[in-house]
């Protein structure tokens, strides 16, 4: 259902569902590719770039470590500082010590004697005095060692309530060499002190862990990234290794990061570990514009290149086809003289030529067929006026020749008659004669133009309905009747009642019974013609028999042949030989038939059927 | 007297006015016998004719206006609209008679004239029959 619904759209529209299609699969293919790889990168870029954090990060705990023991060491040896340990005199020392703090950054120092009793104890920042004290420290530097140490500290002002303090101790010898006593200066490492070992940086957050307490950080707020304590990683790093997460964290509020847990080595190892927060939101928010530029440039050339080739199929393939299609319907509507315009020598091109091709054929052939109508039309125009042409002329012959001899049958009459005055018998007997002859020539021209217009197919038929038979056969059986006159014979009529009406050509009916009468009468010297009539199958049948010479089977096809006569014909003298074939050829053009039974020496019986009502035959009068 | 009839017969050909001069007044007595030797202003000088024929025989081939130009004009003239027309000519082969009928002749009558049966063909033409006398 769908699909047909799609099949019925237009190819324009079908085109662009596939292109736009296409697009869709094209981005969202550029942009899992894109999106999986550039994460892949951005993971290796911001795990590698973790690891340098943690180098970097260590070998700053180590300068502050090294820094702290050269404090310490200028402190040892500055002036006076010997001397005044040597005394144990608080005030020299005190005086030299505080000359010598001036050039160093550390926020206590403090001076302990030979036997570890605390001589003096100076502040330079506003420093909190030690609760515990770092014996070790002392005995170690008591015999010459120099000695860092991370301790942690009480602190009150700090949110945990402890610190971290990170304290180096170093012998102080007397002018002889011996040591007298030692000094612990200390730093404690607060949040600035972190600042300047993360070299201030804000996307990086550095805090010191110990013991599940942060005591320190760069952050003001530290953000929570997991339980401080009791995890691998921190027990990792305690135990001297640095960990690093293996995947991104996110912190409470989403932003990305990267954790390391860093071990800090100030002297011995220590539980006291910093923990590094990576952060990874620029690196994301740079793989988010890679990211988005790259979709941005490959879906406006996508684009671009749909337009492309919407325009290009418009132009090049939908457009040509939709004017073929134009063409195609005007030419079926039956203007065979349009073309399709072929704009181009691809596929659609040849299409467009092909169908011209196939148009001028069409066209050719219609002319042709156009031409050839015409021809005939022309041809049966040509025919139908040489039909005409010759109608007149015989129509012509015929009254011309008739007039003259009207003039020599009636006027011999009136003089046979006595009109004019008296005639003898032998005179009347010879201008009977005039007249008989003059009678024949009239009925031999009327039989040779009938002959001449059978012989030229220009005989038409007037038909009409509703023909009478009765009034044509009491005519003929009376010309017959005057035919047989001088002679022994009878004209015997038997006709059935109630003959229906016909369809024909009135005089043409008579003139065929006449002619067949006619012919019987003539060639019948004794006996009688017997002229009957029934209707037969659709058909009328006319029966005329005869008691005269008959004739032989050989001879009988010569009756109907024009301008044949048989040897009774011959002998008997007279006659044209016309009045049978042109009696056959109108009963034909009836779509009757006339034939012939004959017995020699007994007689001949010519039969006729005509049909009543032919379908072939169309009224021209009602 | 009035029971006989008046007779027009238009004709060019003497010979055939000679001819039917002598059945109709010779032969048959017919006293009321006009005769056209042409078709000249055929329909005013029809018109002028009193008393009006009741039996009109016309030949065909005639100038200026042949018989079917002459019988149309009859026909349209109130009086001899209903009156036998009869063409009297030479020209009868099968579709001149057709033309004639289609015209609307009342018969035909071909020349040569059957003088014989003439007469009786006369009385019957009179009573209102159609005649059509072809063959002599």
């Amino acid at each position: 259902m769908r699909i047909r619904r799609l099949q019925n759209l237009t190819l324009n529209v079908k085109v662009s569902l596939l292109l736009i299609t296409a697009f869709v699969i094209l981005l969202a293919a550029v942009t899992i590719v894109l999106v999986v790889n550039i994460t892949t990168l951005t993971s290796q870029v911001s795990h590698e770039r973790t690891v340098q954090e943690t180098s970097l990060i260590q070998a700053q705990f180590q300068e502050f470590n090294k820094s702290l023991l050269n404090t310490v060491q200028i402190l040892v040896g500055a002036q006076g500082i010997g001397d005044a340990v040597s005394a144990s005199n608080a005030d020299h020392l005190k005086t030299a010590l505080l000359v010598a703090l001036k050039d160093v950054n550390i926020d206590q120092a403090s001076v302990y004697d030979a036997s570890g009793k605390l001589i003096l104890h100076q502040f330079q920042n506003a420093a909190i005095p030690d609760d515990v004290v770092p014996g070790r420290l002392i005995s170690l530097a008591l015999i010459g060692v120099n000695v860092t140490e991370l301790v942690p500290q009480s602190r009150e002002s700090t949110p945990s309530g402890s610190s971290m303090v990170a304290m180096a101790a170093a012998p102080v010898n007397d002018a002889t060499g011996n040591v007298v006593g030692v000094i612990i200066a200390e730093k404690e490492v607060n949040n600035n002190v972190l600042q300047q070992i993360n070299f201030g940086r804000s996307d990086i957050q550095l805090s010191l862990l110990y013991r599940g307490s942060i005591l320190a950080s760069t952050a003001d707020n530290r953000v929570d990234s997991g339980p401080l304590s009791g995890n691998d990683g921190v027990q990792q790093a305690v135990n001297g290794q640095v960990w690093i997460s293996p995947a991104y964290i996110s912190d409470s509020v989403g932003h990305l990061q990267s954790l390391a847990y860093v071990p800090i080595q100030i002297g011995r190892n220590t539980e006291a570990i910093a923990v590094l927060q990576v952060y990874l939101d620029n690196l994301f928010s740079f793989q988010q514009t890679v990211v988005r530029s790259t979709l941005l440039v490959v879906g406006a050339l996508a684009l671009g290149t749909m337009l492309f080739i919407i325009i290009f199929m418009r132009l090049g393939i939908v457009d040509p086809l939709r004017q073929l299609t134009a063409v195609t319907r005007t030419l079926s509507g039956g203007d065979y003289s349009t073309r399709a315009p072929v704009t181009s020598a691809d596929e659609i091109g040849q299409l467009a030529g092909s169908f011209n091709g196939m148009a001028d054929q069409i066209k050719g052939l219609i002319d042709n067929l156009e031409q050839r109508v015409r021809e005939t039309q022309a041809a049966r125009e040509r025919a139908e006026r040489s039909d005409q042409v010759k109608s007149a002329f015989l129509a012509s012959m015929s009254h011309e020749l008739r007039t003259p001899l009207n003039a020599v049958i009636n006027f011999t009459q009136f003089v046979i008659d006595g009109d004019v005055g008296p005639v003898s018998e032998e005179q009347g007997t010879m201008l009977s004669e005039v007249v008989g002859s003059a009678k024949h020539l009239l009925n031999l021209i009327n039989d040779v133009l009938d002959m001449s217009k059978i012989e030229a197919d220009s005989l038409r038929l007037f038909v009409e309905d509703n023909i009478s038979l009765a009034d044509i056969l009491t005519n003929v059986a009376s010309i017959g009747r005057g035919l047989l006159a001088n002679k022994p014979v009878e004209l015997h009529t038997s006709i059935s009642d109630n003959l229906p009406m016909v369809r024909g050509d009135r005089q043409r009916i008579y003139q065929i019974l006449l002619n067949v009468v006619s012919n019987a009468c003539k060639f019948t010297e004794e006996g009688e013609v017997k002229l009957s009539a029934h209707e037969s199958d659709n058909e009328i049948v006319f029966e005329i028999a005869d008691t005269g010479p008959g004739i032989p089977a050989h001879e009988q096809s010569l009756v109907f042949a024009a301008f044949k006569q048989t040897t009774a014909g011959l002998s008997q003298g007279g006659g044209t030989g016309l009045g049978m074939p042109i009696a056959k050829s109108l009963a034909e053009a009836h779509g009757g038939r006339l034939w012939l039974e004959s017995t020699p020496g007994k007689g001949s019986t010519f039969y006729i059927a005509l049909p009543i009502k032919s379908n072939e035959l169309v009224p021209q009068l009602t | 007297m009035s029971s006989q009839p008046n007779v027009l017969y238009v004709e060019d050909d003497p010979q055939s006015r000679r001819i039917i001069q002598m059945i109709l007044v010779k032969r048959m007595a017919l006293q009321n016998v006009t005769i056209l030797e042409n078709s000249l202003n055929f329909q005013t000088v029809v018109s002028t004719l009193d008393p009006k024929p009741n039996l009109i025989f016309l030949d065909i081939h005639m100038q200026p206006h042949d018989g079917f130009e002459m019988l149309a004009m009859l026909r349209q003239l109130e009086w001899s609209r209903h009156i036998p027309i009869i063409a009297l000519t030479a020209s009868v082969m099968s579709e001149e008679i057709q033309q004639l009928r289609t015209a609307g002749f009342s018969g035909c009558l071909a020349k040569p004239i059957d003088l014989q049966t003439f007469p009786e063909t006369f009385n019957q033409i009179l009573a209102g029959k159609t005649i059509w006398r072809i063959t002599t």
